[in-house]
């Protein structure tokens, strides 16, 4: 059972600093990016093709709406939560976007969308960080809530009568490199000032490190628990607007099973599931790792079942690893 | 587990009635009973076909499944941990005991199959919780990922609806005037009773959930404890798989999308708690006739199972709050 809170006489939720045996070789450090090295020659041995520019323009567009979510979700992990709504996030802001795109126009359509998520992401952050409900399940019952919002304002059919410059988004790019991708990497440098420069970003390392030390030294837990759930919600309603510009339509089932995929990606480049430990470097490594992981499986015609399976595999060796490397100190009833 | 000022409080005499009321057991015991209760009163009145037998049985035949996961997932909630896999079990188990009927038309055989189908999946969840110390929720989501695909991979995400119709017996038949089903809800309450109250390995189940701490230096072995809850919560999966297959005559791979959030709402609006240790098996099942009635009388006012699915999901964030504001009482 994960509790949001510790108290005072109970263990820290993370430690600052890993004293498993894993983590004094800095070689695991190495792990995630070699394995991505080793997967990039095995697939371009297989198939010529890999290394081409037009590939990788394939490749970096499909997991940019998954970079996106990661982002967001790497700050909730940071912190200590976490944020299971995504997926449905996802489905209802580009939803949002595609039914108002016609009468008010794309642009205004597609921040209707982006401000649908950071409500969801607001209304989680009352749940939890008000109202103290435990993070996973709470967003869990968003996920269903949300999703089934999706289905209502949309009847449960596709939204194709889109303008057509809804696509442009997706489809556009600044010289080589793709829309999606540039605003990828824009969240991204941002994002990574926030954590790193700001008094914001040591807030939000400092509640998932140990939140009643937190509170004690005067950082307002639930404020920034609430503006970190509200953040997570908006970047997942960003992800949700650039995949319903690529499919240039509202589908009510967009973006399910993505918060599944982002927590694997997330925790498999390094983001610790417990908290307090990490940084947005680890996650985008680890979204690489899933992206050319899917990539590859598709290209040697892997179905999506079993890739399924591979993903929920990968997850619980993701956090198998984590626990290894926390070094966790566990007693013996834990 | 009163706190010392509430314990003082309660042998000073400072029982009013209000404060009975107010008695954080007192809310769970009879919160969900009571709402069922009005629940019934309001679709009575808003809704002429609701108070009908033909209704009622309807709604305790479609709520047998449900049943018979929460009954199983009490032992892991009680324990302390989450169980998230099981609408993949109940799917993939389905399926499996479909196929299995399938090849030599036997019922016992299928049904043993679907059990220790549910209870190997059980075993893993809880041989993964237990030796690598993941957190529960997590491992059985990314386990239930594990099964879905395994199972869609196998059928190709095609229904096994070749199977002779005595497959159905188990989900529509009837013994006199009581439905098959509701029988096997009955017989699995009973033996789940005897199991979580009345047997050691219960009570340890239970004990380790409500402090794993005490219950180790007491002599409990808590490994021990979860990893027979988890079996206990996936053979039960395994059994209700079964059932949702025979109620439509075959194996779906796809079935019971959901189910699981479903059967958590349920058992921690009964009154299960999210913490571990407190809560018992009627507590479920009360949980369990709430949510069925609730979708019930909705789906007789024609309100669209996208708005069901929200409210279920809303009433899944309502249990939980509940939950945790009434733990903190204490």
């Amino acid at each position: 059972m994960q509790s949001n809170e510790t108290t005072p006489l109970s263990k820290p939720t993370g430690l600052a600093e890993p004293n498993g045996i894993l983590a004094r070789s800095r070689l695991i450090e190495l792990g995630i990016p070699a394995v991505i090295a080793v997967m990039c020659v095995f697939f371009a041995l297989k198939d010529p093709s890999f290394f081409t520019v037009s590939n990788f323009q394939s490749i970096s567009l499909q997991i940019s709406v998954l970079a996106i979510i990661a982002i967001g979700q790497t700050l909730a992990l940071l912190m200590g939560g976490m944020d299971l709504s995504v997926g449905s996030v996802v489905g209802i802001s580009g939803m949002v976007a595609a039914l108002t795109a016609a009468p008010l126009g794309v642009p205004t359509a597609m921040l209707l969308g982006v401000l649908t998520g950071a409500m969801v992401g607001a209304l989680n952050g009352v749940i939890i960080a008000r109202l103290r409900a435990p993070a996973f399940i709470a967003t869990l019952g968003m996920l269903s809530v949300a999703r089934g919002a999706t289905y209502v304002i949309s009847d449960g059919r596709p939204i194709t009568d889109v303008p057509a410059s809804y696509g442009r988004l997706a489809a556009g790019s600044v010289g080589p490199v793709p829309t999606p991708v540039v605003i990828v990497a824009a969240l991204f440098i941002i994002f990574q000032m926030v954590l790193a420069l700001t008094p914001f970003g040591r807030r939000i390392y400092s509640v998932g490190v140990n939140s009643v030390a937190a509170r004690l030294s005067g950082v307002r837990v639930v404020r920034v628990q609430f503006l970190v759930y509200v953040l997570s919600g908006l970047l997942a309603g960003i992800g949700g607007i650039v995949l319903s510009s690529r499919t240039v339509s509202g589908q009510a089932t967009a973006g399910a099973g993505f918060e599944l995929q982002v927590i694997a990606a997330v925790v498999l480049g390094g983001v610790s599931f417990f908290g307090g430990r990490g940084s947005l470097w680890r996650a985008m490594v680890g979204v690489i790792f899933i992206g050319l992981l899917g990539n590859g499986l598709n290209m040697v015609n892997v179905s999506p079942y079993t890739q399924m399976v591979i993903i929920g595999l990968a997850l619980m060796a993701a956090l198998a690893v984590d626990q290894l490397l926390r070094g966790r100190q566990r007693e013996r009833w834990q | 587990m009163e706190s010392e000022l509430g314990q003082a409080q309660r042998l000073r005499g400072k029982g009013t009635r209000s404060s009975l009321l107010r008695n954080p057991r007192m809310i769970r015991e009879i919160g969900i009973p009571a709402a069922t209760v009005a629940l019934i009163i309001i679709w009575t009145v808003a809704s002429p076909v609701f108070l009908r037998a033909s209704n009622f049985q309807n709604v305790f035949r479609q709520s047998s499944v449900l049943a018979i996961v929460c009954l199983g997932l009490t032992f892991v909630l009680v324990c302390g941990e989450l169980d998230l896999s099981v609408a993949a079990i109940v799917a993939a188990s389905g399926t499996f005991a479909a196929m299995v009927y399938r090849s030599n038309d036997n019922y016992l055989v299928a049904t043993v199959a679907a059990i220790a189908f549910g209870a190997l999946v059980g075993a893993a969840n809880g041989g993964i919780v237990v030796k690598f110390h993941i957190s529960s929720f997590i491992s059985t989501i990314g386990m239930g990922a594990v099964i879905s695909g395994v199972i869609l991979a196998v059928t190709g995400g095609a229904p096994i609806s070749d199977v002779s119709s005595g497959f159905g017996t188990l989900g529509t038949g009837s013994f006199g005037p009581i439905p098959l089903p509701i029988l096997l809800v009955a017989l699995l309450f009973a033996l789940s009773w005897a199991g979580l109250e009345r047997m050691h390995w219960g009570r340890e189940i239970r004990a380790v959930g409500g402090n794993a701490r005490a219950a180790y230096l007491a002599g409990l072995r808590p490994a021990w404890a979860r990893f027979l809850a988890f079996v206990v919560c996936g053979a039960m999966a395994g059994l209700a798989g079964l059932l949702l297959a025979s109620r439509v005559h075959s194996g779906q791979p796809t079935a019971a999308v959901g189910l699981e959030l479903q059967a958590v709402t349920a058992a921690v609006l009964g009154g299960v708690s999210l913490y571990g240790g407190r809560g018992s098996l009627h507590n479920a099942i009360f949980g369990v006739l709430f949510i069925s009635f609730l979708t019930n009388g909705l789906k007789l006012l024609g309100v669209s199972s996208f708005i069901q699915q929200m409210v279920v999901g809303a009433a899944l964030i309502a249990a939980v709050w509940m939950d945790g504001a009434l733990s903190r009482r204490n």
